[in-house]
């Protein structure tokens, strides 16, 4: 082991107040800590140990009359050996005694017990064997289990452990495997629901959204990611044909005034949410119709402009009013705005061309402007070229560079600082643009702009050698040597915008622009420096994903709602265990949206078709729901769970049931510095009580299953049973439906059915632990067959 | 019973204390771990995370920089003697390589002042892997597509081998399969596995020290057989070698060589001139150390009037990422096919030897046979099943006696000798009460509730209990003590102790005033190691040979300088030499010798002789848990005949010993889960791997016969080595008799029950 | 906590460590487990040290009269505690061996003996307990001690025949 502090507490709370301090951990019995400590099989170390066995308050057992307190640091051997608990709860005493063996039970304590973590083996792999793993309970991404060796794993789901990779990687902040979830209970109601508490664009989003989420998806491990993005797609598409049900008006209004200035994603964002709250808002924006770069930014292609009108449209047919062909400083004053509001958001982007500053620069096009053109009018107005050279390496140059093919260029270029691993474009916009013919230079940067006669012949370009610095910032070095010139005859800058908040005027410009050009707002709340006045998307972050923007566009609602005094209330919440479907999970190819064939692409119809509905359900039943599948290990636990004991801790009196099932890790629900001082059990004199556990050896071995039962016979019939099932889910598992369907009953043969039936009703197995149903099953069946004999 | 009449012999024969037991039950024993060595360091491994893996960066400058480090080895420093060496038979993987191919397998070596610096420093090393895509079965692995593990082995098998002369059997090629299967009235064809790679895992886990100075390699461990290590370090090495043993926690053959934890000693030890230790934990010897064999078996069985006749088909020995000695399993596993089913004359069994990513296999108790066995017993017993035949029945006229034979591992015939088991069969299955139990194919014993009892058999035999050479040395001093040097170590068979009785019974004296020295390759002559149980025949016959030999020369000298007598006029009892026609006249030995001081010392040999093997009966009674699946083992039967009881009391032991070690309990409980998804053994300590516990063992009844075959002075036949080997296909014959439909599913977890009674 | 002296009684004599985080030579770092202590500094390696996590019972020695696992359990925290390894089990005046270590000497109850003296202390634990133990207690005593050779059947044996002996002469002594 590698060395720790170490401090031996005489009382709780000295205890206590020590594990607040720094990274502690304390040790009752030591019987897991030690091994878990030498096998290093936890990322991070303890800096101290502190021994709770001095603590003599902690030990012992005490019939109080009606209750029966066991002290959390009692050995469990002299549980075992309690007579009145074995006159009183004989099942705390079975499952004392099936613990581990009798040299583990000599030092093991109730507290510790209770308060141990899952055996899983996968969680516990050694760090000497090929390095531990670094599962979602630990902090990382995964639960091994889900595809690897989960016999000993949940049958009736997982529970999150964390924040999964496609949500922590969504801006949005999506909560994908939920909606998955939905989606593979054929509930789109209720997957729409969990998508729109964040994003009230998702058939937009789907098709413009690089979807970082996939990058990190776990089934990487097993084959494709999820195909999140067409999984949405779908869920976008479903949400846009019923616009009443998705989009309904506000049952009541705030008589509260929004202005959103900027169309585009974020503001529109924000629109929605705020009207969703009741409040009047008006969007007010310089073009003649909504949308921003989603309209005007965005090659129809990519996205048809029909769903950004509908969008539009149905937040109109939620009341939101929409001030269109009105630049703000020109048409509309901002003092006539901020006096007119309540609040106020500004969403308006980055839609100015930077200026390099290289020779010849007059020349050039400006990308964002020729789309801008493009989209407008699906076609180029003014000359264009034969030889098309496109500058930048992100989405917007690969758009640029599609739509001059598409266009009908000859020769279109590409070329940009970045190699090819390191573009920001996704991998399949370059791999698109590489099949449509477009020829990528990589490494290069510009040097100047060749003429001949006021006309562009080509590019000079000079050697990259580095792109980024080593804190993987941007900061390019070049060979000045080494220069190419490249032939074209127009050249288009896809290399970046800026934000323009000339709008402003100075007065205002002064108080909420950023040294960088940019509105500087709080990152929590969104809000400037001016009263009521909140910021978001590019003229916050500079250039940006979309969904980026939308995430803006969310939070800063919630918290001008809030502000104004109608807080959001916390939305859908998801079902008790995270649930997978094992078969689906292996698959390892993802269900893909069928591509236009190369010779039928143009300029105004989109690429891809959309998942069917069964093709949607499919790649939904990929998502493995990451959360943590293990098992609880404690045999204590579901025994007092059953007795609905108490537990006494150093700050408050708990219900088992609370404090062992309500998250994933009894650690999760004890504060800082908390600890579990005693448990005190009802005495159950009056009740049959009885633990079972099932597993492959008759000592060391954790429960496969295990069941911890209660019930009194009144007149051969069933009274108030308890029934707990341990071993089979993140925690034990109440069957609160079998207890009822219990209540009054004799245990017929009928009975014994019904209540096998119903324990496992809704289970779902991974794909090696099936048998753990039947076992399951079985012990019920047996208690209630065994009821009174 | 016997066939031939017992002998009261003074010590062998009866149960004798161990020279070691009041130190064992005292805990002053010497183990490895606690015998300290000067200036030793400590060696630790940095596994790979990956089954199949190039290294693409690797960066030790950090862990080298750290304080009481001493010495950092990836693949691209390996020192010299070391970098010439390679693993594996042939030994052709570099200690240290670029590409890996199990989890676990070292991708860098350190030696520091202490365990904990070394495992620190590990943390520091940066490295890089790009992966590529693993094969964990070997009939995936014998697939031309397959990913190929090491350039040198292409199509991941390993060659045949032919070693100091002996060209290993790798298939069986016997008589004319296809003119025997038209003769046969039963065909049965199917495929089966015993493949989950059991952790023979001693208690004590395995560790080595090694140190390269002046030119010679020394190791000290937990070696079962020092001069075995010694043999395959200097072919290795192409250096001398030293070898020194301790008292060994239990080694199931399984520390016969641990050459891959041997090697990255001595490259450390190169790297440091300092001698460097090893000693692994639990979880790595569970986790990387030398693990079964698995066997893949996809045959055809033909009988014909109630006996085997003809037999083809391909079994795939699974050797694991490295290769111990597998091509000797499989020679000695496919001779043990002929002795079980002895009657059998038409063979046609291809094996290959096969490379996967999975651990390191090496020898371990059962060794070949074990797992040959428990693959192709349950085929055979289907085709038993279809002639509804009785199994125990089929044993017994199945199994090899005088005038049959065997091709065995090293490719020559051998004529079965001095050798029939079909008494110890039959009164062991009376023992057993086999004709009560048995109902009948697939059918229970008994039923109650949901739960059903069914009763299996298996047999076993290797003729291995004549494999090697060996050789002894005693020495009697004048004083009337009597030293034994052979290299027989003790590693829980008794058998250091048990030599002393042959020296004692040949000397008459008592075995407790002979003093054995051994475990150490410098002080005692060459003996192969209590492999194959074939030390109380081999080690055992050349102790005795060696005390003949004293013998003699002690009355040859007696009659010359004390009697003026023939040496054939005199004997010696209790250190006294007298002539037998004179009895009170007795001289002590120190009387008898040439000179003051001067000792005898007798030489005696053994030369490896195949041709008689042993035998181990094993019956289970298995109950089924039908609801939940979950199997108990009732009561265990084995039955054996050793010729000549050696000491009863271990003999037993032995016996009993069959669970453990991944032998009968791979029928139940003991398996290395191996995870597809990552390629982590996940078994990695003993709540996942499972060992029986003290509250788990069935009554155990041991039928023991004696039947003084003429193979040796005290007539005494090994057993050991097989008593757990047919465990498991009994069990699984119990278990299919219990739930009525064929089951074979090593071991029987109650996930493999449930699913055979379709319930999971 | 730094430089904490502790007291523990081994086998009946008195030592007294100095636990501290420092490289203080001598001083035992809080992380030493027992078993490394008594292995380690006190030479007493009839003490095992096998799987390193309190599953395999070869490191059991008797802590205040209990039988547990050494490897798992701090030497700082036996502070002022009887710790009784299997070298403190023979008389040191007589040599007398213990009952259970003669038993097991007589029934010839090991075979390689790696865990051999975890046994005994653990049978010498429930004895402590429980003087006359019935076949399955002993079964249930030991199910903490794992044997790969398996002399689990002649070490019930042994343990048994200690059993109905001190039944007949009323008892062990602690």
């Amino acid at each position: 082991m590698k060395t720790f502090e170490h401090y031996t507490s005489k009382t709780f709370e000295e205890a206590s107040e020590l594990l607040k301090q720094g990274k502690n951990v304390v040790v009752a019995g030591g019987t897991d800590l030690f091994g878990t400590m030498s096998k290093a099989i936890l990322p991070e170390y303890p800096e101290a140990v502190i021994d709770l066995k001095e603590i003599s308050e902690g030990e012992g057992i005490k019939d109080n009359g009606g209750t029966i307190e066991i002290g959390a640091l009692t050995k469990l051997a002299d549980v075992v050996d309690s007579q009145i608990i074995l006159k009183k709860a004989p099942a705390m005493a079975q499952a004392a005694h099936s613990v581990a063996t009798s040299i583990v039970r000599n030092t093991g304590t109730v507290g510790g017990n209770v308060c141990q973590d899952v055996r899983c083996w996968y969680y516990r792999y050694p760090h000497e064997g090929g390095g531990r793993f670094l599962c979602q309970r630990k902090g990382g991404a995964e639960c091994y289990a889900v595809h690897g060796d989960n016999r000993y794993h949940s049958i009736f789901g997982g529970m999150k452990a964390g924040i999964t990779p496609c949500t922590r990687e969504c801006p949005a902040g999506t909560d994908i495997p939920a909606y998955m979830e939905k989606l593979r209970a054929g509930d789109y109601d209720g997957a729409a629901e969990i998508i729109m508490e964040v994003n009230p664009m998702p058939m937009i989003t789907s098709r413009i959204c690089p979807h970082p989420c996939q990058d990190k998806c776990n089934q990487l491990g097993n084959g494709d990611c999820v195909n999140i993005h067409a999984v949405e797609r779908s869920m976008g598409d479903y949400i846009l044909a019923d616009i009443g049900k998705f989009y309904p008006a506000p049952k009541t209004e705030t008589g509260k005034k929004l202005a959103v200035i900027g169309a585009g994603p974020s503001g529109l964002t924000c629109a929605y949410f705020m009207r969703k709250q009741g409040h009047s808002v008006t969007v007010i924006d310089k073009m003649e119709k909504a949308g921003g770069v989603l309209m005007y930014g965005i090659p129809h292609y990519r996205l048809p402009k029909h769903y950004v009108d509908d969008f539009v449209a149905a937040l109109e047919g939620m009341g939101v009013k929409f001030d269109l062909g009105k630049t703000v400083g020109a048409d509309i004053s901002m003092d006539a705005i901020i006096s007119g509001y309540d609040s106020v958001y500004l969403a308006t982007g980055a839609w100015k061309q930077p200026i390099l500053g290289i020779d010849g620069e007059n020349l050039t096009m400006f990308g964002l402007d020729f789309l801008v053109e493009v989209n407008k009018y699906l076609k180029k107005v003014a000359q264009f070229g034969n030889n098309v050279l496109v500058c930048g390496g992100g989405n917007v140059a690969m758009d640029v560079a599609l739509t001059a093919v598409r266009l009908g260029a000859k020769n279109v270029t590409l070329v940009c600082l970045e190699k090819e691993s390191e573009m920001p474009a996704t991998s399949e916009e370059i791999e698109r643009a590489k099949e449509e013919g477009v020829t990528i230079i990589n490494s290069r940067g510009l040097s100047k702009v060749v003429e001949k006669n006021g006309k562009v012949i080509g590019l000079e370009t000079k050697a990259c050698t580095s792109v980024f610095d080593e804190n993987r910032r941007f900061s390019p070095k070049y060979d000045e040597a080494d220069k190419t010139i490249i032939e074209a005859d127009s050249i288009i800058l896809a290399t970046g915008q800026r934000v323009d908040l000339d709008f402003l005027g100075n007065k205002y410009a002064e108080k909420i622009k950023s040294q960088r050009g940019l509105i500087e707002v709080n990152q929590e709340s969104f809000k400037t420096n001016l009263p009521n006045v909140y910021g978001g998307g590019d003229a916050v972050t500079g250039p940006n994903l979309a969904v980026r923007a939308i995430a803006a566009g969310s939070a800063a609602a919630k918290h001008m709602s809030r502000d104004l005094g109608f807080p959001f209330e916390r939305g859908v919440k998801g079902s008790e265990f995270l649930s997978c479907d094992a078969e689906s999970v292996a698959v390892k190819e993802s269900v893909k949206l069928k591509e236009v064939p190369l010779g039928q692409r143009s300029l105004d119809k989109e690429d891809a078709v959309s998942l069917s509905k069964e093709e949607t359900a499919k790649e939904a039943g990929r998502c493995m729901n990451c959360g943590c599948y293990s098992v609880n290990a404690s045999d204590i636990t579901p025994v007092l769970i059953a007795f609905d004991a108490d537990i006494v801790t150093t700050s408050r009196t708990i219900k088992a049931k609370e404090l062992f099932t309500t998250k994933l890790k009894v650690s999760d629900m004890l504060e800082q510095g908390e600890l579990v001082k005693a448990v005190i059990v009802p005495d159950m004199e009056d009740y049959e009580t009885h633990y079972e556990k099932l597993r492959v050896r008759d000592a060391v071995d954790f429960a496969i299953v295990s069941l911890a039962t209660a019930y009194k016979l009144k007149d051969g019939r069933f009274h108030d049973a308890r029934i707990v099932l341990g071993g089979v889910a993140p925690v034990p598992v109440e069957l609160g439906k079998v207890e009822k369907l219990l209540e009054g009953k004799t245990p017929t043969a009928e009975l014994v059915k019904q209540a096998g039936e119903l324990a496992v009703k809704g289970v779902v197995p991974l794909r090696k632990n099936q048998y753990k149903i039947t076992q399951a099953r079985a012990l019920v069946e047996r208690f209630v067959e065994g009821a009174g004999k | 019973m016997s066939s031939r009449e017992k002998v009261e012999y003074r010590n062998i024969g009866k149960n004798l204390v161990r020279a070691d037991a009041k130190d064992i039950v005292t805990g002053h024993a010497t183990f490895f771990d606690d015998f300290k060595l000067k200036d030793v360091l400590y060696g630790y491994r940095l596994g790979s995370p990956y089954p199949h893996a190039r290294i693409t960066f690797i960066d030790t400058s950090e862990a080298e920089a750290m304080r009481g480090v001493r010495a950092v080895i990836t693949y691209k420093n390996v020192p010299a003697p070391v970098d010439q060496w390679g693993l594996g038979l042939p030994p052709a993987i570099p200690i240290l390589e670029q590409v890996v191919n199990y989890v676990g397998e070292a991708v860098a070596i350190i030696a520091a002042d202490t365990k904990e610096i070394a495992m620190e420093a590990a943390d520091l090393i940066k490295i890089e892997y790009e992966q590529l895509e693993p094969v964990y079965y070997s009939q995936d692995s014998a697939k031309p597509e397959a990913p190929q593990l090491y350039p040198v082995f292409p199509g991941n098998k390993i060659p045949d081998l032919e070693i100091s002369g002996e060209k290993m059997m790798t298939s069986l090629h016997r008589g004319d399969v296809n003119k025997a299967f038209e003769e046969c009235d039963i065909i049965e064809t199917g495929t089966y596995t015993y493949d989950k790679f059991g952790s023979p895992a001693a208690i004590e886990p395995p560790g080595i020290t090694s140190f390269i100075h002046d030119g010679r390699i020394q190791l000290y461990g937990t070696i079962q057989a020092p001069h075995t290590e010694q043999m395959f370090f200097q072919i290795k090495s192409r250096m001398p070698t030293d070898v020194k043993s301790f008292n060994v926690g239990g080694s199931f053959g399984n520390k016969s060589c641990m050459e891959t934890t041997a090697s990255y000693c001595s490259a450390l030890s190169a790297a440091t001139h300092r001698p460097v230790k090893m000693f692994l934990t639990k979880a790595e010897q569970l986790l990387v150390h030398d693990m079964r064999i698995g066997i893949y078996s996809e045959s055809k069985v033909g009988l014909k009037d109630g006996l085997l006749h003809a037999a083809e088909g391909t079994v795939y020995l699974d050797c694991g990422a490295i290769n111990g000695v597998g091509q000797i399993q499989l020679g000695v596993g496919l001779g043990e096919m002929q002795v079980a089913f002895g009657k059998c004359k038409n063979w046609e069994v291809h094996g290959d030897v096969v490379m996967t990513n999975h651990v390191q296999t090496a020898s371990v108790r059962g060794f070949g046979g074990q797992e040959i066995k428990c693959a192709f017993m349950p085929l055979v017993m289907k085709a038993v099943k279809k002639a509804d035949i009785d199994p125990l029945e089929f044993c017994i006229n199945n199994f090899a006696q005088t005038g049959d034979g065997w091709i065995w591992r090293d490719s020559h015939w051998y004529d079965c000798k001095e050798q029939d088991y079909s008494h110890v069969m039959r009164t062991s299955g009376e023992k057993f009460g086999w004709k009560d139990k048995w109902k009948g194919w697939y059918v229970p014993t008994r039923e109650y509730g949901n739960k059903a009892v069914g009763v299996g058999v298996s047999v076993h035999g290797n003729a291995d209990v004549g494999e090697d050479q060996a050789e002894a040395y005693v020495r009697l001093e004048g004083n009337g003590d009597v030293y034994l040097h052979n290299s027989i170590t003790e590693s829980g068979m008794g058998q250091a102790s048990n030599l002393r009785k042959y020296v004692a019974d040949v000397l008459d004296i008592d075995a407790a005033k002979v003093i054995v020295k051994g475990g150490d390759t410098t002080i005692a002559p060459y003996d192969f190691g209590p492999a194959g149980s074939c030390s109380t025949l081999t080690t055992g016959e050349a102790v005795t040979r060696a005390a003949e030999d004293a013998r003699r020369q002690l009355l040859e000298n007696a009659a010359r300088n004390v009697f003026h007598c023939t040496p054939e006029e005199l004997t010696t009892t209790d250190g006294l030499v007298y002539m037998l026609s004179a009895p009170e006249n007795r001289v002590p030995w120190f009387g008898c010798l040439d000179a003051f001081g001067l000792t005898i010392t007798g030489h005696g040999t053994w030369k490896s002789d195949y041709s008689k093997s042993n035998f181990c009966i094993y019956f289970s009674e298995v109950e089924v848990d039908k609801d939940t699946g979950i199997c108990k083992l009732l009561k265990v039967l084995v039955g054996t005949d050793v010729g000549q009881i050696i000491d009863p009391a271990t003999l037993e032991m032995q016996a009993q010993g069959g669970f453990g070690a991944a032998a009968a309990d791979t029928g139940m409980l003991e398996e290395s889960v191996l995870d597809e998804y990552t390629g982590h053994v996940l078994t990695s300590n003993l709540i996942d791997y499972k060992w029986r516990p003290f509250n788990e063992f069935p009554p155990f009844e041991f039928n023991v016969e004696e039947d003084h075959p003429e193979v040796s002075r005290f007539k005494a036949v090994g057993f050991g080595e097989i008593s757990g080997a047919p465990g498991p296909a009994s069990m699984m014959m119990a278990i299919s008799n219990a739930i009525g439909k064929e089951f074979c599913a090593y071991p029987a977890h109650p996930r493999a029950v449930l699913a055979a009674l379709g319930k999971a | 906590m730094d430089g904490k002296l502790i007291h523990i009684a081994i086998n009946g004599e008195q030592y007294e460590f100095l636990v501290s985080t420092r490289k203080i030579n001598g001083a035992i770092p809080p992380e030493e487990t027992l078993a490394t202590t008594l292995r380690e500094r006190l030479n007493l390696t009839g003490t095992k040290i096998a799987c390193g996590e309190g599953a395999c019972g070869a490191c059991t020695v008797l802590l205040n009269n209990r039988a547990v696992s050494s490897c798992i359990t701090l030497t700082v925290e036996c502070d002022g505690k009887d710790v009784v390894t299997i070298e403190g089990l023979q008389d040191p005046v007589t040599g007398e061996l213990d009952p259970i270590q003669q038993a097991f000497i007589d029934y010839y109850a090991f075979q390689c003996g790696f865990c051999t003296p975890g046994i005994i202390m653990a049978a010498k634990g429930l004895f402590i307990k429980n003087p006359h133990p019935d076949r399955k207690e002993v079964e249930d005593a030991l199910s903490g001690n794992m044997c790969r050779c398996i002399s689990q059947y002649h070490a019930l044996d042994a343990i048994m025949a200690v059993s109905e002996k001190l039944t007949n002469e009323g008892g062990i002594k602690a």
